[in-house]
């Protein structure tokens, strides 16, 4: 008879607080919440209005971009891969965007050619990131140069405006005075973490970028799993491209470039890792709002861009620091 | 004088306790095993030892100096040999002894010749049958374990830990190991040497200290021990003996093999394997067993017939292997068998991930159904996790990582089960429950194909043993003819 040791679960009954084993998933992902919070305070300390709704209202607004397009990033950063193409797709679903808009006249028409044009990039990115040995950074980096010289290229060099007013309120209007793009930043932040933490397809973005020999030999499509977060990528590349259209009342091929070191600025600095297989949507919200309140509170203080960039550089550097020392003093076997 | 004085040593990890109040002391020139079942605490003790772990009371002594932690290890003379070998592959030998202390004491350079003319007297030392430049990749586990130990000689120490030096290593191998370890002890050198081959014990240590569940049971001169004795006292209760009974395999052909060669060095390999047949692969390291085993799980290339339950196999597809019902339990765990750093549930879940779905289009996840589901195979192999299966994997013993490997594949009911090397370093206990697990699938009506270098395991284990020689399989013998001597004739070459 295959008489077995029954397995134990747990020894002792402590504080779940206290027991790094029993605490829940997403407790580790707020690893960055005090930084955030301590930033919060001494800003309002510093400035006259951070904490009004207006101001705060403000910051969710300005953003609400780099938070869309960062929900991709984090899905290629988890399985270890980079995606350095976001700033010309960016551009490119724009362009897209805008050109149907501005010739037809018809909005949805035009969000959906921008989605489409964001996704089609993403795909061909992805599979040829899946199929050849060729490293991310590079392929993806060729095609940041190639979509932004051949968006640029088909457009002219020219912005494409003007759009409906209707199609620029959406980044200014919406319920309690919030616009529409930040409730729908929160509503596919709410939806992304529930597809990574709670779906298959998620569970294998992990696993891919935790250990991909493991993953193979388990039997995960290592090829689909990695095409498809390139694709998933370029989807919300397009959906920032297509809100930052409407910010802008315009889109032109140049406009997503700037925001690449946000994005995955604010990925890297909420704490998933850039080798793979840890890190949450929970954490990227969080660098999202540490690199918005930091550069509106500076704003407010009257710092010039330069002061800024010295003061943006320190505090990176002291808040991913404070939370690597955290996580080294709690570290356990 | 004790080289190695281990006071009272205790240490917890987030409320378990890993080791509790242990103290024992090597001396110069003595040989003292550390024994007991994974998850006893000696790692735990090697790691306080070598410094890279800080006890949470008590102290290590090292040649009647106070405690010390971190980097002062080796410069208070321990040096440790690891399990996992540590080694850069594609450093040289001689930059790989000498990592630690690269660079020239003139110049921040790295001076070549120096360091070959360093590595030389070193190697010689360990009988090594290989150059300072040699490219660690280009080594067998073998000769990477002789370039670990090297390592450990460089810094001259005066006591070395060895954590499962021949763990992965073939008959003569092993043997070359204990004599480094024989002329060490008699150079005055302490040795702390853990092991879960008892031959190795009984035959190299004076002493023998014995842990269980983190604490000390037993500090005995190990001429007053014999072996059941000594198991005994590292499970703490009395072992079944021997290997189970085998179940009777049945006619149908699981698994069916023909001329199969893969790109490398495996090439005319053909065989059966029956329903509730274990057909054992046994050959020298090198042989070519992992390859014929990875080449059939569609890891690698190749060409040839392969079919499952009477159905070809598609070539080199691993989910389509796996769709037709093969298993494969890897010989490397800890880098192609389970998650470290994710939770063990994710790892025993990850091959039947789709069972515990809900709406299948989205994949949603059934948190409840994977609970159970996880639970079930936990239970069926005896897995014991003290974190609880939401700890990370790393944070298991050997023994029951290895089980996690095994029990990933159960759910699925497998037509072949491939394990290659399924009890590397891990100790008794587990062993025999593997062994158990093994007869019990194959009475299930599973085909095992059992890869393993400890000829013991395959000649007890196995219906018909397969021997393998440079790259083909040169024989097959049924259970009656197969001896260690018939094994050990055929995998060196020599006829039948």
């Amino acid at each position: 008879m295959p008489s077995t040791v029954p397995a134990t679960y747990s020894t002792k009954r402590t504080s779940w607080l206290r027991d790094p084993a029993r605490r829940p998933g997403w407790f580790a992902d707020l690893s960055m919440l005090p930084a955030l919070v301590v930033l919060i305070a001494v800003l309002s300390l510093l400035t006259d209005g951070l904490l009004t709704p207006s101001n705060i209202t403000n910051v969710f607004s300005q953003s609400a971009v780099v938070a869309i397009a960062a929900i991709g990033a984090t899905f290629v950063i988890l399985t270890g891969g980079i995606d350095l193409s976001t700033g010309g797709v960016i551009g490119a679903s724009g362009v897209a965007g805008a050109w149907i808009i501005t010739s037809t006249g018809n909005v949805p028409a035009g969000v959906a050619a921008g989605l489409l044009t964001g996704t089609a990039i993403g795909l061909v990115v992805g599979a040829v990131v899946a199929r050849m040995p060729v490293v991310p950074f590079a392929v993806t980096l060729a095609a940041l140069y190639v979509v932004s010289g051949g968006t640029t290229l088909l457009s002219h060099g020219k912005t494409i405006a003007p759009v409906p007013s209707g199609f620029i309120g959406f980044s200014i209007d919406g319920p309690g005075g919030v616009p529409y793009s930040v409730w729908l930043a929160v509503v596919l932040y709410a939806i992304a973490q529930l597809v990574l933490t709670r779906t298959a397809w998620g569970r294998r973005v992990l696993h891919v970028g935790a250990n991909v020999e493991v993953a193979r030999i388990s039997g995960v499509s290592v090829t689909h799993v990695k095409t498809s977060v390139y694709a998933v990528a370029g989807l919300f590349s397009a959906i920032a491209g297509i809100v930052l259209t409407s910010g802008l009342a315009g889109a032109g091929a140049g406009m997503g470039s700037p925001l690449l070191l946000n994005i995955v600025g604010a990925v890297v600095l909420g704490g998933t890792g850039l080798t793979g297989g840890r890190g949450s949507l929970l954490r990227t919200g969080i660098g999202v709002l540490f690199l918005g309140f930091l550069s509106n509170g500076m704003s407010l203080l009257g710092l010039a861009s330069f002061d800024q960039q010295i003061v943006t550089g320190v505090i990176i550097f002291i808040a991913a620091s404070a939370d690597g020392l955290h996580r080294r003093l709690r570290r356990g076997p | 004088m004790a080289a190695i004085t281990v006071s009272r040593l205790s240490k917890s990890f987030g409320g378990v306790v890993a080791v509790d109040d242990v103290s024992f002391t090597v001396s110069n020139g003595e040989v003292v095993a550390l024994a007991g079942e994974n998850g006893a605490g000696k790692s735990t003790i090697k790691n306080i030892i070598g410094g890279t772990l800080r006890p949470d009371s008590g102290h290590v002594g090292i040649g009647g100096e106070g405690a010390h932690a971190g980097a002062g290890a080796r410069h208070s003379g321990v040096a440790t040999v690891h399990q996992e070998t540590s080694l850069f592959p594609d450093l040289t030998v001689a930059e790989n002894i000498f990592i630690g202390h690269l660079r020239s004491s003139r110049a921040m350079t790295v001076r070549p010749a120096a360091l070959r003319r360093a590595t030389a007297p070193i190697l010689q030392r360990v009988g090594a049958g290989f150059g300072p430049d040699a490219v660690v990749r280009e080594l067998s586990a073998g000769q990477r374990q002789l370039v670990e130990i090297a390592k450990a000689l460089a810094a001259e120490p005066r006591a070395i830990v060895f954590d499962e030096p021949t763990a992965s290593l073939n008959l003569a191998e092993r043997e070359l190991i204990m004599r480094i370890v024989e002329q060490l002890s008699s150079d005055g050198v302490a040795v702390l040497y853990i092991t879960h081959y008892l031959e190795e014990i009984f035959r190299l240590s004076r002493r023998v200290v014995v842990m269980r569940d983190g604490r000390l049971v037993a500090d005995r001169p190990t001429g007053e021990l014999d072996r059941p004795t000594l198991e005994s006292l590292m499970v703490g209760r009395e072992l079944a003996q021997g290997y189970p009974e085998l179940p009777e395999p049945q006619p149908e052909i699981a698994l069916s093999v023909r001329d199969l060669s893969d790109d490398s060095r495996v090439e005319g390999i053909s065989f059966d394997i029956a329903r509730g047949e274990i057909f054992g692969l046994a050959g020298l390291m090198g042989s070519g067993r992992t390859e014929v085993a990875r080449a059939i799980f569609g890891l690698a290339g190749r060409a040839g017939q392969i079919e499952v339950a009477g159905r070809p196999l598609r070539r080199g597809d691993v989910r389509a292997s796996i769709g037709a019902g093969i298993a494969f339990v890897t010989e490397d765990r800890r880098h192609e068998g389970l998650f470290l750093e994710r939770p063990i549930r994710e790892s025993l879940s990850i091959v039947d991930l789709d069972s515990v779905c809900r709406l299948r289009p989205f994949g949603w996840l059934d948190n409840t159904a994977e609970r159970h589901l996880t639970r079930e195979l936990a239970t069926t192999v005896g897995l014991t996790a003290r974190g609880g299966l939401d700890a990370g994997g790393g944070s298991l013993s050997g023994g029951n990582q290895q089980k996690v490997v095994l029990a990933k594949w159960l759910s699925r009911r497998p037509q072949l089960i491939i394990l290659d090397e399924p009890t590397r370093g891990i100790d008794v206990g587990a062993k025999a429950e593997i062994y158990r697990h093994l007869a019990d699938f194959a009475r299930a009506g599973s085909a095992i194909l059992l890869i393993s270098s400890e000829m013991e395991e395959v000649l007890g284990l196995s219906h018909r043993v397969g021997v393998m020689h440079d790259g083909r399989l040169v024989g097959i013998l049924d259970r009656s003819q197969a001896t260690q001597e018939a094994v050990i004739r055929l995998a060196t070459g020599g006829a039948r």
